[in-house]
């Protein structure tokens, strides 16, 4: 009896932390700490201006979290220098991080409950500690069914002591983050805005102030090759091989004094901009050979190949039929695979006894044996399909253009970019699409991720075959790795 | 032992479990809600129910349903009739009730077992007379009949008593003089009075107050009196009700089950027609449910849906209930299982009903359907604002216009839109004017209304709608855009703005093959809000050649070796030994479009490659696979033919085509920006006696020429001849020399001396003290007084007018607007006291273009590569191979037509483009004086 009761408690604890897991989870965002640094697998690297020059510091960054309930404490441990400059640095800060939850939103504020940093350059010492530094910074998440979206801002004041009592350097920094995070790609950018103003004492003081931009970058971009085998006697002619790579992208442009050898303000300016990149070895991860032969030679053959691959469309077939109308029981199980959506199945547990509890049905018209159930399950909660009245989905009915255009929009989450009110998509059949359909058409098409025929035709109710269905597929792939990264990253630095 | 037995009985239940799930899978189309199928022989049961005579009738509605549903049933099973206006009897009465109350089956039951053994075979009193009195027994049983009334109704008057026995005796004589024994006639006898005094007694006509009576009792009312009764006053003849009737007609009539016969008489003796009793029924029908075992539903009809099996086809009829549930109703009229449906009078099967009907139907014990009736009425709709919306239980209270409140429950088939476009519950919002249709009860849609203005149509946050893409061309009106989906042409009007690198930029600045952000403000116009340029991240830092070693299309990356990179018209050894860059597109062999893997197999081979700088990452911007042997020119293009993809340089005929690089101003450049007469360096590939152009260079050729935006900088040198008020005029350098004006980087005379405006921004340098002056003094204003000028020479100059009748260089923006008219705005002025010496014969002033190297701001030095020098006798830029440093201590320098001041020289960028006038002078060497910049 008591013993029962304990194994409840401990499951009841498990699964919230489970639960805590799965939404803290949410974004898996790379961006070394706040400073605007950036990191590989083995070093990272990050720009200081306090004196007067831009110094790029490299080396070790240690982060630490620890999640307890929905506080989440980080401490963060820099080692770094520079050897051609003599400069150092160590840094040590303790954040913490209270998030709120509501439905698909987040909202993470963090505060700072220590920070020590220590930096020496040519034997003088910049210092400072929590007592000096004024830290802010708040994060909102919005999860959309295949993407989650972040902005955050940031606000931070520094005062450094030179070698103690020699003088001061007074830090401003006014941050901004906007980032993404889906399955073939996270792109997250973090500018950072610096006002500096140095100060030294004593009988020849020096004055100046500086201002720099810091954007640092983080990409990671999935993405997929086919490599082809040498041998022609082997049961395959090649596979798909999935690689997963990081980009991480500092930009620093600056506007300081030119200083004397003896660190005196000379006339005019030091300005310049600089970029690098850090990127990680690529992962490789190679794709099961899907036995499907009826596409040879087909206009999509690579599209629906790669999709076979991926488990997207049946694999162990030997026929697609290319030409054949798309079903939207099809369309789920490939969209949920290619985004992702699908969870790591848990492996059975041994079961104690045959409880035959039903799942309840979702659909009147999708069995719960329906191979692809689990996918119409997902995309129905994620809200991205949706069921007919009278709970229908109608799995076998031909996917229409307008239904795929919404879908791919709804995975995006961008609904809400269309037009208020009465607009023309601009498509000469625009009276014809759907009202409900409208805005996924206005967004796709401003995305690119649809276009009418020749003729500037929409045809929204054609139903698609499985060959175009295939190709949309991954051309929405295309856009999540590189249309998204170009808004995130190139749109923000180079212009 | 015993646990494997035990596993195994789990296995078999398992088995069990997963076979039902399969068949129900199988059958019915995967569903948890209840099937209800149609009645085993529903088809003869429509049949049965078509009746011959009531074709016209008022009661037809009615009769059919009262007999459908078994209250009633016709009059002659081979015509086939009801008789409607047919008088009601006692018996039809007493039967429809004990029907109702769900006891034909025990009543039946009752009179068989009372039955009297027949005589012989000869059958007298048949099944239904035996039944009748069954249904008599069970009525009194159940209180709708006291015995009293039985006996009264019995009780014949001696006439019919005489008539009754006369025909006894005739009916009799029939089997006298047989076999029968006298107690075989005596039984038959009794048998026969036995069922001719039943007949007469009991099918003698029913008066209302007695049908009204039995109503009351067979729905157990409570018997109204005193002041609450009302209804039976209405009626004149109340009186004429019998006492002990009264209580319970007045119950009858609150409960609206039976009228008058007018507005003033019940008529309470009066008889009562087959019809009307239908109609009674009918009307107290929905009270009898429970005792017949039926239930009632009302349903939306979701779907209808028709499976092909084997046998014969099943129809589906999904059902949305008013009551919350759900379930089907299955038919197979193939095999007769089906049920007779109403719709108003027509009677027919389950076939006839459509999607979206709304259906009353009842389901017998045996969950089985047998009635059902379509409603005929139309939806209803309530208009108002929404008071309340509860999100959590999908009920909205609406209030209507006449501040009615209405609570409804929305259904998940409701269909909820908003401006004709559909939304979800949750987008309905307090106070929102909403148009909500109901059938039966059932709330079908919600039409949300929102107020629309139609100058927001279509509208979009300004700015928000974003077109990214090349440039392939671009005038002062219009850009034209390679995007992802094709060409594209944009217009700019005078609104629109433009920014380099988050600075507001001039239109110049933006160069063919640079990489825009175009915003719009509304979702339609092609007029462009904003055009943002990329900054230099993107320009083409390097022009290589190179041998492929290998191409990784997993990395997408390729590495060259024996690389030379473009410098100045020639092809300079690479540091590195092995060059990376990243590879993804624009890939070209010849004018064919190639993709990395193909790239792969061209290992070996040698290409041209534009390399762009990606965050500090060289990255092939487009690359071309060599073919055949090369050929380099350099020179003027002489003949350009787009229509033939020719032209030609040096006299040699070149061909070009997509896959040829072009390189324009650090850019990218589609093809058709070549234009004839500009110097172009060309690397052509002769193949097979074919040479086409792999690489083409447009080679920079000063920005002294009309730009895109109808602004040009025109640069002056003569004297000053008189300085106004924000005016300068200048003149005549010397005798017989007048002022000059680079034209075509040659200086050539003008006659007429010229009055320019001049500005407080007119930048003004005196660069044989080397020292600024601020333009008003200069302009000697009365609003500043020269004594403030520090610089002591300056000012004695500034106040003795030392600068009338000395030289100077005078930089002129000029515009051409729209109207031809041209406005001249001086931008800056080089005040060049010292250089005196000028002759018409010997010009000491040279000009030549760069690219910055560096800027040594503590020599005033400029450091230049790419150096051409203007040779004014063949008129053409001459290059020179050597780098060389410029002193600018001397010049005025404007960065993209801002003059900048001597401490900004750090504004300038390396690699900008620098166009420098230098004079020659025999002490100093090459000074420059006037040195402008784009960057």
């Amino acid at each position: 009896m008591q013993k029962s009761k304990i194994r409840r408690i401990i499951n009841i604890s498990l699964v919230v932390i489970l639960l805590l897991a799965n939404t803290l989870n949410v974004l898996a965002m790379e961006i070394p700490g706040y400073e605007g640094g950036i990191k590989n697998e083995m070093k990272y690297m990050e720009v200081i201006f306090i004196t007067g020059e831009p110094i790029i510091l490299e080396g070790t960054i240690d982060i630490r979290v620890t999640e307890r309930n929905d506080r989440v404490t980080e401490r963060y441990t820099y080692k770094l220098e520079n050897l051609a400059k003599n400069a150092k640095m160590t840094r040590t800060v303790n954040l913490t991080k209270s998030i709120s939850l509501n439905g698909t939103q987040r909202v993470d504020n963090h505060s700072i409950s220590s920070y020590k940093e220590t930096i020496e350059i040519n034997g003088v010492k910049y210092e400072t500690t929590e007592k000096n530094v004024q830290w802010s910074k708040s994060d909102i998440y919005q999860i959309k069914p295949a993407v989650t979206y972040v902005a955050g801002s940031l606000n931070v004041g520094k005062t450094y002591t030179i070698d103690k009592t020699a003088g001061r350097v007074t830090v401003k920094i006014e941050g901004s983050t906007v980032g993404y995070d889906q399955y073939w790609g996270t792109t997250e950018t973090q500018i950072l805005d610096h006002y500096i103003k140095y100060e030294t004492f004593g009988e020849n003081p020096v004055e100046w102030q500086a201002t720099a931009r810091v954007e640092a970058v983080h990409n990671r971009t999935l993405d997929y090759s086919y490599e082809a085998n040498m041998p022609t006697q082997i049961s395959f002619r090649g596979g798909y091989l999935l690689v997963e790579q990081q980009e991480n992208v500092l930009k620093y442009s600056y506007d300081m004094p030119r200083l004397s050898a003896n660190g005196t303000v000379l006339s005019q300016r030091n300005i310049g901009t600089q970029s690098f990149s850090l990127d990680t070895n690529p992962l490789n991860q190679r794709l099961e050979v899907p036995s499907i032969r009826d596409i040879s030679g087909f206009w999509a053959e690579a599209d629906i190949t790669f999709l076979a691959s991926m488990g997207a469309v049946y694999p162990d077939s030997t026929y697609y039929g290319p030409s054949l109308p798309m079903s939207r029981g099809d369309f789920a199980r490939a969209v949920a695979t290619v985004m992702g959506l699908v969870p790591e199945e848990t492996p059975p547990t041994r079961r104690r006894s045959v409880t035959m509890t039903e799942e309840p049905k979702l659909f009147t018209d999708v069995s719960n044996q329906d191979p692809n159930y689990k996918y119409i399950k997902i995309m129905n909660e994620k809200g991205i399909m949706q069921g007919a009245e009278q709970n229908r989905f109608y799995p076998s009915n031909a996917l229409t253009k307008a239904e795929a255009v919404a879908i791919m929009v709804r995975l995006l989450g961008f609904e809400n970019l269309a037009p208020i009110q009465q607009y023309s998509t601009g498509f000469r059949d625009d009276s014809s699409i759907p009202s409900w359909a409208k805005d996924y058409v206005y967004v796709g098409k401003a995305l690119g991720l649809v276009s009418g025929n020749e003729e500037n035709y929409f045809q929204p109710a054609r139903s698609l075959t499985k060959a175009e269905a295939a190709r949309m597929m991954t051309n929405l792939i295309h856009y999540l790795q590189q249309e998204l990264r170009y808004d995130y990253r190139e749109a923000i630095l180079n212009y | 032992m015993g646990n494997l037995r035990k596993g195994f009985s789990i296995l078999l239940i398992t088995l069990i479990i997963i076979n039902m799930f399969a068949s129900v899978y199988a059958i019915e189309g995967l569903t948890s809600h209840p099937v209800y199928e149609g009645l085993i022989s529903g088809s003869n049961q429509l049949r049965n129910l078509q009746y011959t005579d009531i074709a016209n009738h008022w009661g037809r509605e009615a009769i059919q349903e009262a007999s459908a549903l078994s209250l009633m049933r016709g009059q002659d099973s081979n015509t086939n009739r009801f008789a409607p206006d047919s008088n009601l009897t006692y018996s039809e009465a007493i039967a429809s009730l004990v029907r109702g109350l769900g006891l034909e089956a025990e009543a039946q039951r009752l009179g068989e077992t009372q039955a009297p053994a027949n005589v012989r075979n000869i059958i007298i009193l048949s099944a239904v007379d035996n039944w009748a009195r069954g249904y008599v027994q069970v009525a009194v049983q159940n209180g709708i009949i006291t015995n009293q009334e039985v006996n009264a109704i019995l009780n014949l008057t001696q006439d019919q008593m005489t008539n009754l026995e006369a025909q006894v005796q005739q009916q009799l004589e029939n089997y006298r003089g047989g076999t029968l024994t006298q107690q075989e006639l005596n039984t038959l006898e009794g048998q026969i009075r036995t069922r001719l005094s039943n007949n007469t007694a009991w099918n003698r006509a029913v008066n209302r107050q007695q049908v009204a009576l039995w109503v009351a009792r067979t729905l157990a009312l409570e018997p109204v009196y005193g002041q609450s009764v009302i209804k039976v006053y209405n009626y004149n003849d109340w009186q004429q009700i019998d006492t002990d009737k009264l209580p319970l007609v007045e119950a009858i009539l609150q409960k609206g089950h039976m009228q008058g016969t007018s507005a003033t008489s019940f008529s309470p003796r009066g008889s009562f027609t087959r019809a009307q009793m239908a109609q009674l029924l009918v009307n107290i029908h929905d009270d009898l449910l429970e005792a017949r075992g039926l239930t009632k539903k009302i349903g939306y009809v979701a779907d209808k849906e028709t499976i092909q099996q084997q046998e014969s086809p099943r129809l589906l009829l999904s059902m949305s209930n008013n009551d919350g549930t759900r379930n089907f109703i299955a038919t197979e009229s193939g095999k007769g299982i089906d049920f007779p449906v109403q719709r108003g009078t027509q009677l027919a099967l389950s076939s006839a009903v459509n999607k979206g009907d709304t259906l009353v139907y009842y389901i017998d014990q045996n969950q089985r359907v047998v009635y059902g009736k379509l409603s005929a009425d139309g939806p209803s709709t309530i208009e108002g604002f929404i008071d309340l919306v509860d999100y959590n239980n999908n009920r909205l209270m609406v209030v209507d216009f006449i501040d009615q409140k209405h609570m409804l429950q929305v259904e998940d088939i409701t269909q909820i839109q908003i401006n004709g476009k559909s939304v979800a519950f949750k987008d309905l919002f307090y106070g929102q004017e909403v148009l909500v249709t109901l059938q039966q009860g059932k709330v079908t849609a919600i039409e949300g209304l929102l107020e629309e203005d139609p100058n927001l149509h279509g509208y979009i946050p300004p700015g928000s709608r974003v077109k990214v893409g090349d440039i392939l061309s671009i005038t002062s009106l219009s850009v034209e855009l390679r995007t992802e989906e094709g060409r594209e042409i944009y217009r700019i009007v005078p609104a629109t703005q433009v920014t380099r690198n988050g600075k507001v930029a001039n239109l110049f600045e933006v160069k063919t093959g640079d990489r825009v952000m175009l915003t719009f403000d509304d979702i339609y116009s092609a007029d462009i809000s904003e055009i943002r340029a990329e900054d230099s991240e993107r320009h083409i830092t390097g022009l290589y050649r190179g041998t492929i070693e290998s191409v990784s299309e997993r990395n997408k990356e390729m590495i060259l070796n024996t690389v030379t990179s473009y410098d100045n018209g020639a092809w300079k050894k690479h540091a590195d030994q092995k060059v990376k860059l990243k590879v993804e597109d624009n890939l070209y062999k010849g004018a064919n479009k190639i993709t990395l893997s193909e790239l792969a197999n061209a290992k070996g081979q040698e290409v041209y490659v534009a390399v762009e700088s990606s965050y500090g990452t060289e990255k092939a911007a487009k690359l071309q696979v060599r073919e055949g042997s090369v050929q380099l020119f350099e020179s003027k293009i002489t003949s350009l033919e787009f229509g033939k993809s020719q032209l030609i340089v040096n006299n040699n005929i070149v061909g070009f085509h997509a896959g040829t690089i072009v390189v324009e101003n650090n850019r990218l450049v589609d093809i058709m920006n070549l234009k004839n007469q500009r110097t172009v360096y060309v690397a052509a590939d002769t193949n097979r006696g074919a040479r086409n152009a792999a690489l083409i260079t447009m080679e920079y050729d000063g920005m002294l020429k009309d730009r895109i935006d109808g602004t040009r900088l025109v640069v002056y040198r003569g004297k000053i001849e008189s300085l106004g008020e924000y005016s300068i005029t200048i003149a005549r350098l010397a005798y017989q020399l007048d002022y000059l004006k680079l034209q075509d980087n040659q200086w050539v005379e003008v006659e007429r001396p010229r009055k320019f405006t001049m500005s407080e921004d007119t930048y003004v340098y005196e660069s044989s003290l080397k020292k600024e002056i601020e333009a008003a003094y200069l302009l000697n204003s009365r609003f500043v007084n020269p004594d403030n000028i520090k610089d002591p020479t300056l000012r004695s100059r500034v106040k003795n007018n030392y600068y009338i009748n000395k030289t100077a260089y005078v930089v002129v923006k000029e515009t051409t607007l729209s109207d031809n008219q041209t406005i001249e705005e001086v931008l800056s002025i080089n005040l060049t006291p010292n250089l005196t010496n000028y002759s018409r014969f010997v010009n000491t002033d040279h000009a030549a273009i760069a690219e910055v190297a560096s800027v040594d701001i503590d020599a005033d030095e400029l450091k230049l590569g790419n150096i051409r020098h203007w040779n004014t006798l063949n008129k053409r830029w001459e290059t020179t191979s050597a780098s060389e440093s410029v002193d600018i201590d001397k010049a005025v320098i404007l960065i993209n037509d801002r003059p900048i001041k001597r401490d900004e020289l750090y504004l300038i960028k390396a690699r900008a483009k620098a166009y420098l006038i230098k004079n020659k002078n025999v002490s100093t060497g090459d000074d420059a004086y006037v040195v402008i910049i784009e960057q």
